[in-house]
C-alpha cells in the first residue's frame, strides 16, 4: 500500500475542496518548536477528511460536524503533545475516534435509541449518485453495511491508506485485531454477489466489536 | 508470524496482509510457498477479488463535506476569547462537549435534524410555536446535564456578553437572576435560522430551568403562564423580543421570577 506522500505538517495554510477560492491563505513556515502553530495551521486543510471519518463512524452528517468541532477543540488544547515531524492527520484521526468512543457513542447507547442506518448518510443524494460510477457507489454502500468495527478499519486502511500499525494506533487496538477485522470484512465483501443492487443485508451498525 | 508445516495453511488474516503488502520478507516467502497448495491459491484469488476501489469510492464524500461551515467553526475556535490550551478555554471546551452530548440526545430522540437548528413550523404563522419547541428541548435536560458545570462568575458574564451581541439586549447576571437557582450557562441556539438565546439555571429542588429569548415583532404583552410537557412556563414580549422562563417550580414562583426579570430588563432598556 502506498502511503500518501505529504509533509509531516503543513507549513502553509490552504483550504481544499469546494469554495476554496474564497479562502486561500498562506502563512509563513512555523518553527518545529511551535507545535500549537503546526496544529492550528494544519487543521484547516484536514477538515474535509476529518468530517468524512466522522461520517463513517457515526453515519450522520450532523454528528460528523459535531465530531470535527470537538476534535478541533481538543487538538488545539493538546497541541503541545503533538510531535513535530509526525503525521498530523493520524493524530487527529485518533482524537476524533476517541471522542466518538468515549463521548458520543456511549451516550447514544445509553439513550437506547440504537443507531441510525449508516447507509442513509453514506450514500450520495439522488442526483450525484446517478453520475457516479456504478461500481464505486456499490463499494460505498457495501462498506457502509459493514459492522462498525470492520467499517472503520477498512476505511482507515483502504481509503485513508494507513499502515496496519497506524490503524492500530488510531483505533487503540492490537495489530492482530486490525488484521482479523480486515480479513472478516473482505470475507464478507467477497461473499456478496457483485451485482447485488446495493441492498444491505445487515444493519449498518451493530453492537461494539 | 506463524510458520506453516506441510499441512498448515495461512489463514485469511495472513493472506490479506500479504495482499496489503504488510508482511515482512520471511512471512511473504512463507505465504508464497504455501501457494503451491491449490486451496490456498484459490482462497487468495477469492480474497483479491475484494481489492475494490475503496479510495475512489469515498472520494465524493470529500466534496460533500460542509467545508464552509467547518471553516467558520474553526475560525471561531481560533479567535474565541481565551486561547485554546488555557484553563478558560478548557472550561469552554468542556461546556461545548456537554452541549454536544445534549444535542446528540436530541438527534437520537428525533427532535432535531441538525445540531443547532430547531426547525418546526414558521414563526410568522405560529407565534407560540417556538415555546413548544423550547419545551420539547428542555424536557430532555436533567439535573445531571448541568450539575457538573463548575461555578465561574467570569465565564458566566462572558457567555452572557456573547449572547447579548447576538440577541441585541443588555443582559447581566444580576438582570437574569432567578432567586434560589444557580446560573449555569448561556448560549445561542438557532430557531428556524433565527438566533435564540438560552440561559440555563439549576434549581436545587426542581432541576433545570431556562430563560429563552428570540427577536420578535409581537406586540408588548404582560407575563402570562402556561404548561408544556409537565413544566411551567411564564412568557411575555416587548421591545422587539419574546421571552419565556420555563422550569418545574410551581407556576406562581416561575411567574414571579419572570416578572422580576421583565421589570429589570425594561428598566435597563428604558
Amino acid at each position: 500500500m502506498a502511503s500518501v506522500d505529504t509533509m509531516p505538517y503543513q507549513a502553509y495554510g490552504h483550504e481544499v475542496g469546494a469554495g476554496s477560492g474564497r479562502r486561500m491563505t498562506t502563512v509563513p513556515p512555523v518553527s518545529e518548536g511551535d507545535r500549537g502553530g503546526i496544529v492550528r495551521v494544519g487543521l484547516r486543510g484536514l477538515l474535509p477528511r476529518l468530517w468524512r471519518y466522522g461520517l463513517v463512524l457515526s453515519g450522520r452528517r450532523d454528528v460528523a460536524e459535531d465530531l470535527v468541532q470537538a476534535t478541533c477543540l481538543r487538538a488545539l488544547e493538546r497541541a503541545g503533545q503533538f510531535e513535530p515531524g509526525s503525521r498530523l492527520d493520524r493524530w487527529l484521526f485518533a482524537i476524533l475516534h476517541s471522542i466518538w468512543l468515549n463521548d458520543l457513542r456511549s451516550r447514544r447507547i445509553r439513550l437506547g435509541q440504537g443507531f441510525v442506518e449508516a447507509e442513509t448518510a453514506l450514500t450520495l443524494d439522488g442526483a450525484s449518485a446517478m453520475e457516479t460510477h456504478i461500481l464505486a457507489d456499490q463499494v460505498l454502500r457495501r462498506v457502509a453495511a459493514l459492522p462498525e468495527a470492520q467499517r472503520k478499519t477498512v476505511f482507515l486502511a483502504y481509503v485513508e491508506e494507513l499502515t496496519y500499525r497506524e490503524v492500530a494506533e488510531v483505533l487503540g487496538v492490537p495489530i492482530g485485531t486490525v488484521m482479523s477485522r480486515l480479513a472478516a470484512a473482505r470475507a464478507r465483501l467477497s461473499a456478496e454477489p457483485s451485482d447485488s443492487a446495493g441492498a444491505s443485508v445487515s444493519p449498518a451498525f451493530q453492537s461494539p466489536r | 508470524m506463524s510458520k506453516y508445516g506441510p499441512n498448515d495453511h495461512p489463514d485469511d488474516a495472513q493472506l490479506v496482509a500479504y495482499l496489503d503488502g504488510e508482511l515482512d520478507a520471511p512471512a511473504r516467502a512463507r505465504v508464497r510457498s504455501a501457494l503451491a497448495d491449490d486451496a490456498v491459491a484459490a482462497r487468495l484469488a477469492e480474497l483479491s477479488g475484494t481489492n475494490l476501489p475503496f479510495r475512489q469510492a469515498f472520494e465524493p464524500l470529500l466534496k460533500a463535506a460542509p467545508t464552509e461551515r467547518l471553516n467558520t467553526m474553526l475560525d471561531a475556535l481560533l479567535t474565541s476569547p481565551g486561547q485554546p490550551g488555557t484553563k478558560q478555554a478548557r472550561r469552554l471546551g468542556w461546556e461545548r462537549r456537554r452541549f454536544l452530548a445534549a444535542s446528540v440526545a436530541l438527534v437520537a430522540a428525533g427532535a432535531l435534524s441538525d445540531r443547532l437548528l430547531i426547525a418546526f413550523g414558521r414563526p410568522a404563522e405560529e407565534p407560540d410555536h417556538w415555546r413548544a419547541v423550547v419545551a420539547q428541548y428542555l424536557s430532555l435536560y436533567t439535573a445531571e446535564t448541568l450539575a457538573d458545570i463548575p461555578p465561574d462568575t467570569e465565564l458566566r458574564a462572558k457567555e452572557l456578553a456573547l449572547v447579548n451581541a447576538r440577541i441585541g439586549l443588555g443582559l447581566t447576571p444580576q438582570g437574569v437572576d432567578v432567586p434560589g437557582a444557580l446560573l449555569k450557562r448561556s448560549q445561542m441556539l438557532l430557531y428556524d435560522s433565527e438566533p435564540l438565546a438560552e440561559i440555563t439555571y439549576l434549581d436545587p429542588r426542581s432541576g433545570p430551568m431556562a430563560l429563552c429569548i428570540v427577536r420578535s415583532n409581537a406586540p408588548a404583552n404582560p407575563v402570562r403562564t402556561e404548561q408544556r410537557r409537565g413544566m411551567n412556563v411564564a412568557y411575555w414580549s416587548g421591545a422587539g423580543h419574546a421571552f419565556m422562563l420555563i422550569g418545574r417550580r410551581p407556576v406562581h414562583d416561575i411567574a414571579a421570577a419572570a416578572q422580576a426579570i421583565a421589570d429589570r430588563l425594561s428598566a435597563a432598556t428604558g
